[in-house]
């Protein structure tokens, strides 16, 4: 019934889809729409095969959401099980996934693995944060004075 | 070996120079297919810049190879920009004003400063029928720009001619005997009438006072501008471009 689209990942894996689930993504629809029958593999030299395999995945899960586009708008909404679920990946994959979201043109992606990274973020000390992502304590006594002096209030700086 | 930023860039600016020489052979749908493959193969480049600090430490390894610099930044953007602009020379070409108008957006949001895409969206605006907007985005470019003088030639014809047929479709109302609302009237006027947007050489002549406006002309509004998306004026000094023709011209 519907056609389907090659799409190609940064090492030249192929992934042979449905078009409406390439639709999902607005970069793609954009243009399967300005060029009607495309008639080659279309190139995405910037998303590896594995985080392409991720994105697909999330695509077709939603492929009959009826709200699709502003599924994920609600800030304060609860995250779905499934997508709970599908955000349990590493850190590094998860960057990607939001660079490929942002790249695609998939806003609900986009959303959704923002949306991980802030929860990752709430409710944390300075201290937790640093840990969660890594990060080294470059501030001296001084500054770090200085911001909590500048926050007032704040309990955890 | 993965291929480098520096070389994902030159092929997609080879994909550009291929959809250019599409769009001279009069071939759009070519072109539009090179130019959408120049923009996949650009603007993932794009994503990878986003300033996040706080993650610096989820990035995957990163060398000098895989790593941006700002003169690639830079590089990317104003060629996006270009490509962007290309497709809404293409979008024109085929009278597809409303994807032209949304194209020329994105590149202005990569490269507030290029003219031809302003321009071409002027165009699109213009033979869309958006007066106001086309009369926005050619005050702005300002008419040392090649081409901006006739197509503010166009959009005062344009304006006339649709005044005329408000001015016509009044004078049925007021033979009548009606009296108009002035509500309905305010509105008329807004969706007719491009309404000058910046103090500019005024592309709209003074319409003659109507009855209406006679009576009302204390409580009337002056009418809405409606505009398509936020207008940011550029940036752009005014200084006039060795571009010969706008319209037609590709980077």
């Amino acid at each position: 019934m519907s056609s389907q689209i090659l799409l190609t990942s940064s090492e030249g894996t192929e992934f042979l889809i449905d078009r409406d689930i390439a639709d999902k993504s607005m970069l793609l629809k954009l243009m399967l729409e300005d060029i009607g029958e495309v008639g080659q593999a279309i190139p995405l030299p910037n998303v590896s095969g594995p985080i392409l395999t991720k994105v697909i995945e999330y695509c077709a899960h939603h492929r009959d959401d009826p709200d699709f586009q502003n599924a994920n708008d609600d800030v304060a909404a609860e995250i779905g099980e499934w997508d709970l679920e599908y955000c349990k990946v590493d850190q590094g994959t998860l960057l990607e996934l939001i660079w490929a979201a942002n790249y695609l043109d998939i806003k609900p992606l986009l959303d959704l693995t923002c949306k991980t990274v802030a929860n990752m973020i709430k409710a944390k000390s300075p201290e937790e944060i640093r840990k969660t992502f890594n990060i080294t304590n470059d501030f001296t006594p001084e500054e770090e004075d200085q911001v909590r002096r500048e926050n007032g209030t704040q309990k955890y700086v | 070996m993965a291929p480098t930023i520096q070389e994902k860039i030159a092929d997609a600016l080879t994909k550009k120079d291929l959809g250019n020489e599409a769009f001279k052979n009069g071939d759009m749908k070519a072109a539009l297919m090179q130019y959408h493959l120049a923009v996949l193969g650009l603007s993932g480049l794009d994503n990878q810049m986003a300033g996040m600090p706080m993650m610096s430490s989820m990035r995957p390894q990163e060398t000098a190879a895989t790593t941006i610099n700002d003169g690639q930044k830079s590089e990317i953007k104003t060629n996006l920009a270009i490509v962007y602009s290309n497709m809404g020379a293409c979008h024109l070409k085929n009278a597809n004003y409303k994807r032209a108008i949304e194209v020329c957006t994105t590149a202005l949001k990569q490269d507030p400063n290029n003219v031809k895409a302003k321009f071409r969206r002027a165009q699109a605006k213009l033979l869309e029928g958006n007066l106001a907007g086309a009369e926005a985005d050619l005050t702005d470019l300002g008419d040392k720009v090649p081409g901006v003088k006739a197509e503010m030639e166009k959009l005062k014809k344009k304006s006339k001619e649709a005044e005329e047929k408000q001015r016509k479709s009044m004078g049925g109302f007021l033979s009548r005997g009606r009296i108009i609302d002035p509500e309905e009237e305010a509105s008329e006027a807004s969706s007719s009438q491009a309404a000058p947007a910046a103090p500019a050489p005024k592309a709209t002549p003074k319409s003659k006072p109507t009855l209406a406006s006679k009576v009302n002309s204390t409580t009337r509004k002056p009418p809405k501008v409606v505009k398509d998306e936020e207008y940011k004026p550029s940036t752009w000094s005014g200084t006039a471009p060795k571009i010969q023709e706008l319209a037609e011209g590709e980077e």
